[in-house]
């Protein structure tokens, strides 16, 4: 890492060594972000793939470091993998002439409720989404109550705009269990968002199939809407983190950084 | 010195072309595969960040590449005329890292980490890393890095010279992921045993 003043942006992804799509959300909101000019430079790293955690601050020019996790949020690896392998010490770290500034992931801003609409608005089309009801689906885990506790804020948000007939939440790996959605969802139509940071097995498969769907987003024949037994309707979207506006969310997450540690 | 300069510079110092990994830099700045001519009409002229992040994560088979520096890279292809930027941020896309890593390496500022620190720091799923005996290292590493990549395993020996042709010579500091995953399999292996 050799400073030339001027701030860059790291955004730290998951990635995958067996799914491609893993990586993708973390590519495009870099190369968007590239084109925003909001940096000097944008550096994509990851723990599956590369470069590596440990290896991307070597290429890291600029002498303030704004580190975003592309994650949707806090868990294992916002807390405990990413900070260990950048050597962080807390929110703001030194580094020889650098600064490294350790943002929130995306999916904890208030904004990532606009991720949310935006894919759900699309899968709808011109469906009037007063008429629906949102669905929104996490992963979940009982080991660890940051994932389903982000999921919920967004889905107040959702709630209290009041744009949709009603705003749901269910988990995979938890209760409410997205199996149970029949008893979980009032309205006769819904739209189900994923919310996941990236397409993959979960939103492809894994979600479509708890819900009974007869079609899973990559078969041919996939259409929204899907009818299911007593008429009700499924629009299914795209996984929240594959919302365009996500880039403007994680340029939210650096300010919401600097307001909460102004530079010395 | 930023990068691009160094790379400019490195590349200035030795007669093109140039090759890194499985690719090679022509003047101008032209990049082909190694075993292409860039001035082969039949080569597609890719353009855009996506069709080259496609090219070098996917085999010519389909199959997704999740190690860089794994040979297998795609033929059939050329990009440029480039600037020295353009040039610097497609290394980057082609083997993250390398540029920076031997700038680092011949300024002496790149200290490769040993398998023992690295298998240490784990935790969750790579911490039985850590209960790999030092024996089974080598055929490991012959195995995933010296007959699977194209990146010189630092923290396991010494660098060896640099072959004559070869511009920016590809060096990995620290066992990767891949590294690990199969690490992790072999302890697993051994712990059962």
């Amino acid at each position: 890492m050799r400073s030339s003043g001027g701030r860059a942006l790291v955004l730290a992804g998951h990635g995958s060594m067996f799914s491609p799509e893993s990586a993708l959300p973390i590519y495009q909101h870099a190369a968007s972000l590239r084109t925003s000019g909001a940096f000097e430079a944008v550096y994509e790293c990851f723990w599956k793939e590369e470069p590596s955690y440990r290896n991307v601050l070597y290429e890291v020019e600029e002498e303030r470091v704004y580190l975003v996790p592309d994650f949707l949020s806090h868990g294992y690896f916002t807390r405990e993998v990413l900070p260990r392998e950048f050597g962080l010490v807390g929110p703001v770290t030194r580094r020889n002439s650098c600064e490294i500034r350790y943002c929130e992931p995306p999916g904890r801003h208030p904004r990532m409720a606009d991720a949310i609409l935006e894919q759900a608005l699309r899968a709808l089309g011109e469906i009037h989404c007063r008429d629906v009801a949102l669905l929104l689906v996490a992963h979940g885990t009982d080991r660890n109550e940051n994932s389903a506790e982000t999921a919920r804020e967004q889905a107040e948000r959702i709630r209290r705009s009041g744009r949709f007939a009603a705003c749901d939440v269910a988990f995979l790996e938890q209760d409410p269990c997205v199996s149970g959605w029949r008893g979980l969802v009032g309205s006769q139509d819904l739209v189900v968002v994923p919310f996941f940071l990236s397409e993959g097995k979960h939103s492809y498969t894994d979600i479509p199939r708890m819900m009974g769907l007869a079609r899973d987003p990559r078969d041919p024949e996939f259409r929204n809407p899907q009818e299911t037994e007593g008429g009700r309707r499924v629009y299914y979207a795209g996984s929240a983190g594959m919302a365009p506006v996500v880039d403007q969310v994680i340029l939210a997450q650096v300010e919401a950084f600097d307001e909460a540690h102004p530079m010395a | 010195m930023k990068l691009t300069q160094w790379l400019e510079a490195r590349l200035a110092r030795t007669p093109p072309p140039w090759t890194v990994g499985e690719v090679r830099i022509f003047p101008g700045y032209l990049l082909a595969h190694r075993e292409d001519a860039p001035e082969d009409s039949r080569l597609r002229h890719l353009l855009g960040w996506e069709a080259f992040l496609d090219l070098v994560r996917f085999d010519a088979a389909g199959r997704f590449r999740p190690l860089r520096g794994a040979p297998g890279l795609r033929k059939g292809w050329r990009r440029g005329p480039l600037s020295i930027d353009e040039l610097f941020a497609d290394l980057r896309v082609l083997y993250p890292g390398a540029v920076a890593l031997l700038a680092e390496w011949e300024t002496k500022r790149l200290a490769p980490t040993p398998f023992s620190e690295t298998a240490r720091r784990q935790t969750g799923l790579y911490e039985v890393t850590r209960q790999l005996p030092e024996e089974d290292l080598p055929a490991l590493v012959e195995q995933i890095c010296v007959r699977g990549c194209l990146r010189r395993p630092l923290w396991h020996a010494p660098a060896p010279q640099p072959e004559e042709q070869e511009a920016v010579p590809l060096l990995c500091p620290e066992a990767c992921h891949f590294f690990l995953h199969k690490a992790r399999s072999r302890a697993a292996l051994r712990a059962a045993a």
